[in-house]
């Protein structure tokens, strides 16, 4: 009779040892196949990516998703679609119910606001999204700008026209930061740059003419003083192409509009940079800055528009070139 | 009655597709190109498709190379075909991958084709294609040079490879070729672990170290020089690790038994650099001038048949 607690607790002892070497066994099978089938696969296999594409018909769209989840082939990838979803939020939310994901990749600004509004625990990456400064100071919120950086654009300017050295730029207070950063970069590439603050919607066109009488070219940012309507960017460009001032855009849409140049980012690239910072988040690095800049430039020269200002372009650049117009 | 006769014919219908994939592919096939037939048959005597003849019998000039964006085909091919369509029945052809490009090799005849020298040299060695069928007529030329330098260059604050993002012109495979070569001392494992970042442009990687984007990057000598010419601050960070040993330009390449054909293409591509259209053309690919091989038929063209019209082309008479 004493002997039987004795007895119980030495058969629990050993059912213990037993299914501890059975989960060893099974633990070293299952890391001796992940390490046999790829070595990248052993520690990614489980970590889950959720791609949220607003609309999979748009190109530049596509173009995003495919290179992302090209550049993801080690990683597990979903993609779901918002094209015809009238409630993105609540079928975001059943999907983020369905299964846990580590990371969030959205393409474009309704995938980005849908998930915005659930606002989940996971890092959230994001491209193709023009009000990206909107995010930029969010937690958990990483993504690639959609324009080139200023720096990046004021050396392509100087790259390709060296002879242009005053470079005028409207501006309003959200660009404060953006204009100080470009003037020292002008100054480090023997640039000028003349600046003016909108406070007015008014203003622009009021003081277009005495700034586009005294720069070589004018340089159009992203910016919503500067861009508050239609009717006054055409005038712009119109007052421009009366005065022989060639505009440089950050847009390929300005083309159209009487542009000289676009400098315009990479889509594959840009796709390329949210794929390595999620690869990086993935591995709990978290980056010193939430925005990056785009690294890869497509430009677009507008070749009767420097004829017909008589612009003298780097011959050395034009294997640069990505399109004429 | 008749939903029973509809039922068993989409029976049967179902079942004969389902058999044989390779019917109902052909009964497409054959449904998108009757209307075709049709109009070649129309058309013998249309002016309109003597000249989509005209087009369709233009030599060709294939391109590929997997350290130029395929975005830049359109361009490419625009200003080159500004120029061939000048002096002769030519036309450019950009081919955006290497699968389709070897095809090409394999296939076509009559032709040329430009390509990096070490995509032909790795063509030739792997057995992909057959030597003897092809001709080196054309090694391009920078600034007095046939060869250029991979460079790696990283930020001064940035010299340690762990966790390194390395930016870098052209595909992915080619950067980790070069820098397996630059780093015979890394294994194949340790060069796996950097993170490459695939640009569209030399200076695009430059700029990427340069405004913080990435750490090092896979360049050139003429990218770099062309940065400390830009912008001195900018190239007061950089600092050059390691270099590779001298790479050949882009190359151009015969796939023609027509002496005729090919004399007279040597006589439109020698002279690309004396025509501005052509210089264009040239300059689109980083390139100054064409540089004849040793290959006989690049030097003395003249020598080998008597060149009747210098427009040159299959139909010189058009």
């Amino acid at each position: 009779m004493i002997i039987r607690p004795y007895l119980n607790i030495l058969v629990l002892f050993f059912s213990v040892v037993i299914l501890n070497a059975c989960a060893s066994n099974l633990i070293n099978q299952s890391s001796f196949n992940d390490s046999s089938s790829s070595s990248q696969l052993s520690a990614h296999s489980k970590q889950k990516v959720l791609i949220i594409n607003s609309n999979q018909s748009v190109e530049r769209y596509q173009i995003a998703e495919s290179t992302f989840i090209e550049s993801m082939s080690d990683y597990n990838t979903k993609v779901v679609n918002l094209e015809a979803e009238k409630q993105p939020i609540e079928y975001l939310q059943d999907v983020l119910n369905t299964e846990r994901y580590d990371l969030i990749y959205c393409i474009g600004a309704k995938a980005l606001g849908s998930i915005d509004y659930i606002d989940p625990s996971m890092p959230v990456v994001y491209t193709a999204v023009l009000n990206w400064r909107r995010f930029q100071g969010r937690n958990n919120y990483f993504g690639i700008a959609s324009e080139l950086s200023p720096q990046v654009q004021l050396t392509w300017f100087k790259y390709l026209f060296p002879e242009i050295r005053n470079i005028g730029v409207f501006y309003g207070e959200e660009n404060q930061t953006l204009i100080d950063d470009a003037k020292k970069t002008a100054n480090n590439l023997s640039l000028k740059l003349e600046t003016e603050m909108l406070r007015s919607d008014e203003q622009l066109m009021l003081s277009a003419k005495a700034m586009l009488n005294d720069v070589d070219a004018l340089w159009l940012i992203s910016d919503s003083s500067t861009l508050s309507s239609i009717e006054s960017v055409e005038k712009l460009f119109n007052l421009a192409e009366k005065l022989n001032v060639p505009i440089f855009s950050y847009n390929s849409v300005f083309m159209d509009m009487g542009a000289t140049m676009s400098l315009v980012a990479d889509l594959p690239t840009t796709a390329r940079q949210a794929a390595l910072l999620s690869m990086k988040l993935l591995k709990n690095i978290v980056p010193k800055q939430n925005i990056q800049f785009p690294a890869g430039s497509r430009i677009i020269l507008g070749g009767h528009k420097i004829d017909r200002y008589e612009m003298k372009l780097n011959p050395e650049g034009l294997d640069s070139v990505d399109e004429f117009r | 009655m008749r939903s029973q006769k509809t039922f068993k014919y989409r029976q049967i219908t179902s079942a004969y597709f389902k058999q044989s994939p390779l019917r109902l592919c052909l009964i497409i096939c054959c449904a998108f190109s009757c209307p075709n037939i049709a109009l070649l048959a129309e058309t013998t005597a249309s002016p309109v498709i003597d000249n989509a003849h005209q087009v369709s019998s233009r030599t060709k000039v294939y391109f590929y190379n997997p350290e130029i964006n395929t975005a830049r085909n359109l361009v490419l091919k625009n200003a080159w075909d500004n120029y061939l369509f000048q002096v002769g029945l030519y036309e450019l052809q950009p081919v955006d991958n290497g699968e389709s490009f070897t095809k090409l090799l394999h296939q076509e005849e009559d032709s040329a084709f430009i390509m990096a020298e070490w995509l032909y040299a790795s063509l030739i060695s792997s057995l992909e294609i057959d030597e003897q069928s092809l001709e080196l007529a054309f090694v391009g030329v920078k600034n007095g040079s046939d060869t250029y330098r991979k460079i790696l260059v990283a930020n001064k604050r940035a010299l340690n490879f762990e966790n390194v993002t390395i930016a870098s012109s052209g595909s992915k495979e080619r950067a980790r070729k070069v820098l397996s070569s630059i780093y015979p001392e890394y294994s194949l494992q340790q060069l796996e672990k950097m993170k490459v970042l695939s640009v569209p442009k030399d200076i695009d990687a430059l700029m990427a170290v340069g405004y913080g984007l990435a750490e090092m990057a896979l360049t050139t000598e003429v990218g770099l020089s062309k940065v400390a010419l830009l912008n001195e601050h900018l190239y007061n960070d950089l600092l050059v690790l390691r270099k590779s040993e001298p790479f050949k330009r882009s190359v151009l390449v015969f796939k023609s038994n027509n002496l005729e054909l090919k004399a007279a293409l040597v006589s439109v591509l020698s002279n690309m650099s004396q025509d501005p259209k052509g210089q264009q053309a040239m300059s689109l690919l980083g390139l100054d001038e064409w540089k004849s091989s040793d290959n006989k038929i690049a030097k003395s063209p003249e020598g080998l048949i008597h060149i009747s019209n210098s427009k040159g082309g299959q139909n010189n008479d058009n």
